[in-house]
């Protein structure tokens, strides 16, 4: 493996960590954070791939999800106040009855 | 070398959050892991990038993230609880998908090259000269997005 890949394997390592802690939290702001740990291991991984092809194609995808995650994070976390008054919990396992 | 370092130093932190239970000590560990991703930007040459992840991501996302941890109760239930039942079985699916994408991704192998400097002027210019479209195709959709959430908030306020 070439030394030049090294930012590129360390995103895909903060994807799998992301994935890994999305699946085994319950707590609603904990799950958020590893959320937004995948989007930044996506990003690096994006630049470093847009890096080596010598494009800025990475770059622009990179600045555009930055935008989608303000948006995303200024949608979400009010969400997550309206949950957590009506539940008076933060634990998913108890939202189960929005699907009703 | 120092890239290395810094990679080996994200990666710390994101897994130290695995390892934390309160979400205040989870969300400094992402703002540290954000922080060394933004030296990293730096370090590869998009300086574009390195401001926006300091400025977009620990400036605004992850300050609006602590003041909601703030607000929150931290003795809620969900914090002190370890794992969830489908933790393991999830880890096992997750390694087997790995098992069949990592021969894929292990030809993914570089030239030695040196890092393309990525300025403002040069970011600005070739965005709005190649990648126009695209930045007016999100920008529609999160203009649509809203609509739609303003809507279904007004009728379910009727």
């Amino acid at each position: 493996m070439n030394l030049d890949m090294v930012p590129f394997w360390t995103g895909i390592i903060l994807f799998i960590i992301g994935i890994i802690g999305m699946i085994g939290r319950t707590n609603l702001l904990s799950m958020l954070m590893f959320l937004e740990l995948m989007l930044n291991g996506i990003n690096l991984a994006l630049v470093s791939a847009g890096i080596v092809h010598q494009n800025l194609d990475g770059t622009v995808l990179t600045f555009i999800i930055f935008i989608i995650t303000a948006s995303e994070m200024a949608l979400t976390i009010p969400v997550v106040i309206i949950l957590q008054r009506q539940k008076k919990s933060l634990d998913v396992l108890q939202y189960a009855d929005l699907k009703h | 070398m120092i890239v290395l370092f810094v990679c080996v130093l994200a990666i710390i932190c994101a897994l130290s959050m695995l390892f934390f239970h309160h979400p205040m000590r989870m969300a400094i560990s992402l703002v540290l892991t954000m922080s060394c991703l933004g030296l990293l930007y730096g370090l590869l040459g998009n300086y574009v990038l390195a401001v926006g992840q300091i400025l977009i991501y620990v400036g605004a996302v992850m300050v609006f993230m602590i003041y909601v941890i703030m607000l929150f109760d931290v003795q809620d239930s969900s914090i002190k609880k370890p794992f969830t039942l489908y933790f393991l079985p999830s880890l096992l699916v997750l390694f087997i998908g790995g098992l069949a994408i990592f021969p894929k991704l292990k030809d993914l192998s570089a030239p030695t090259i040196f890092p393309q400097t990525v300025h403002f002027d040069y970011f600005a210019r070739h965005f709005l000269d190649e990648y126009w479209f695209h930045f007016e195709l999100a920008s529609v959709l999160l203009l649509v997005a809203t609509i739609a959430a303003v809507t279904i908030l007004k009728r379910e306020s009727k």
